[in-house]
């Protein structure tokens, strides 16, 4: 089975043979978490997010047009299923700050070197950032960075003409230059 | 060209997806230009930036995997479609019947839809929000579409001889009902509301009723027992000494009926997926 193409085996999986849903399953398993874990900003939120994701894709499968790619299909599938979910965890919590070590955290681990590398510090940073932008532009910079799509491949996962990709990530970019750079670094356009 | 026009389209230009013209024109102003020049670096440096971040390995638990499975396999059945695919070995068969009998089904469709009434008004609210077929219209339409086709099938036997022809099958009767179906032995079935079309054919000997029904109101009841072979669901239910199975293969469902035993009858049916999956894996 290994040696199917996603496309075979999401055909055959729609039709209830739950061995080859396993397989996509393996095959995207990382792909999907690691598209949630960004979106969701923690782990225990980006694990019930990924669980929901795959369900979700599985009750699709039907609508699933195997003469096209899978990847898309499944990323559209997953990225909107994470957007809707960060939407109902916004309305449901007031103040969210996703994906943030406490202040307690914070304060034990500024002082332990192992803990708080540049890199780590880097990264917090920006996952900070992007929790500040909506669902809907998250989704699109996550994917454009994270899945290494052409903007137009993005335009087909998205179902958006390709200037609104460009112009989202574009936005979405500032905002986020102008949360990470100190004032006298950025470049006014 | 004015700076707006360049950086609007920076970062499709750092993914090299302008098109000739356009890039050239922005080297050009790029080189004239220190503002856009800078600006162009700034993003491709959080272009760069976004990506490393991003892209630190992060991994699922090792349960998740089990978690989803279960979940999935504990999700209710999907509704029934409307069509249902005839259990046939033979895939030209197959769809010589499929392909005549939809032709049969939107003639009849079309010819009942204006010359006759739609179905009394004292319908629930749900049969009234679907749409309406008359079947009796549509058996008689059958006839009338056989009676003159070149075949020249002057009668029902007829149509019933040139479908067994066309599909390889035994068929002894076709009928199409409504709020019952008919098995071959003459048993009633009532289907409570739910329009149904039957074919009765043997099967190495055993009488056999497929019924097509229309899904979107054929809610399998709870009673219904499931058994599952090889990861496949079905659905099996028997009363008396009817039983009756049910499943479903992709946007396909099928109902065999037969008066035999649950046993002999799910033999069947495994039978039918085995020889259905191989005819896939052959396409």
């Amino acid at each position: 089975m290994s040696h199917l193409p996603d496309e075979v085996l999401a055909r055959r999986a729609a039709t209830g043979k739950i061995e080859y849903f396993e397989e996509l399953l393996a095959r995207y398993r990382v792909r999907v978490y690691r598209l949630c874990y960004r979106m969701a900003g923690n782990a225990e939120d980006a694990e019930d997010w990924t669980q929901e994701c795959f369900v979700r894709v599985y009750q699709q499968l039907g609508r699933y047009n195997a003469e096209r790619p899978f990847t898309p299909w499944l990323l559209r599938v997953t990225s909107n299923t994470c957007v809707n979910l960060a939407r109902a965890r916004s309305r449901r919590e007031s103040r969210v700050q996703v994906g943030l070590a406490t202040e307690e955290e914070q304060a034990s681990s500024q002082g332990d070197p192992l803990h708080r590398t540049l890199a780590n510090v880097e990264t917090q940073e920006i996952q900070e950032a992007l929790e500040t932008l909506s669902p809907l532009v998250r989704q699109t910079l996550i994917l454009w960075a994270q899945e290494d799509l052409t903007f137009r491949e993005l335009g087909d996962v998205l179902g958006v003409p390709l200037p609104t990709v460009s112009a989202r990530v574009q936005r979405a970019l500032v905002h986020l230059r102008e949360r990470l750079l100190p004032r006298e670094k950025r470049v006014k356009p | 060209m004015n700076c707006k026009w360049v950086q609007d389209r920076m970062l499709l230009y750092l993914a090299d997806e302008l098109e000739g013209r356009e890039a050239a024109r922005i080297v050009s102003h790029l080189e004239r230009c220190e503002v856009c020049a800078a600006l162009l670096e700034e993003f491709a440096e959080s272009r760069d930036t976004l990506r490393d971040a991003v892209r630190t390995t992060v991994q699922p638990p090792a349960s998740l995997d089990a978690h989803i499975l279960e979940t999935v396999q504990a999700l209710p059945r999907r509704r029934f479609p409307w069509t249902v695919r005839l259990p046939d070995w033979n895939k030209k068969s197959v769809l010589s019947l499929v392909t005549g009998a939809a032709l049969l089904l939107l003639i009849g469709f079309l010819w009942g839809h204006s010359s006759r009434p739609l179905l009394p008004a004292n319908r629930t609210e749900i049969m009234a929000e679907r749409p309406m077929f008359d079947l009796a219209a549509l058996a008689d339409s059958h006839l009338v579409w056989a009676s003159n086709t070149a075949t020249q099938a002057p009668d029902k036997k007829m149509l019933i001889e040139n479908l067994s022809r066309q599909s390889g099958l035994r068929v002894t009767a076709i009928e199409m009902k409504e709020n019952a179906l008919r098995l071959k032995d003459g048993a009633i079935l009532q289907m409570k509301q739910v329009p149904v079309a039957t074919l009765h054919y043997d099967w190495k000997g055993t009488p056999v009723t497929l019924a097509q029904a229309d899904g979107m109101r054929l809610a399998p009841p709870t009673t219904l027992r499931e058994m599952r072979d090889h990861g496949r669901c079905f659905l099996i239910q028997h009363t008396g000494d009817l039983t009756t199975i049910l499943w479903c293969e992709g946007t396909d469902n099928f109902v065999l009926m037969a008066r035999v035993s649950p046993p002999q009858l799910f033999a069947l049916a495994c039978q039918v997926c085995a020889k259905l999956q191989k005819a896939e894996a052959a396409g």
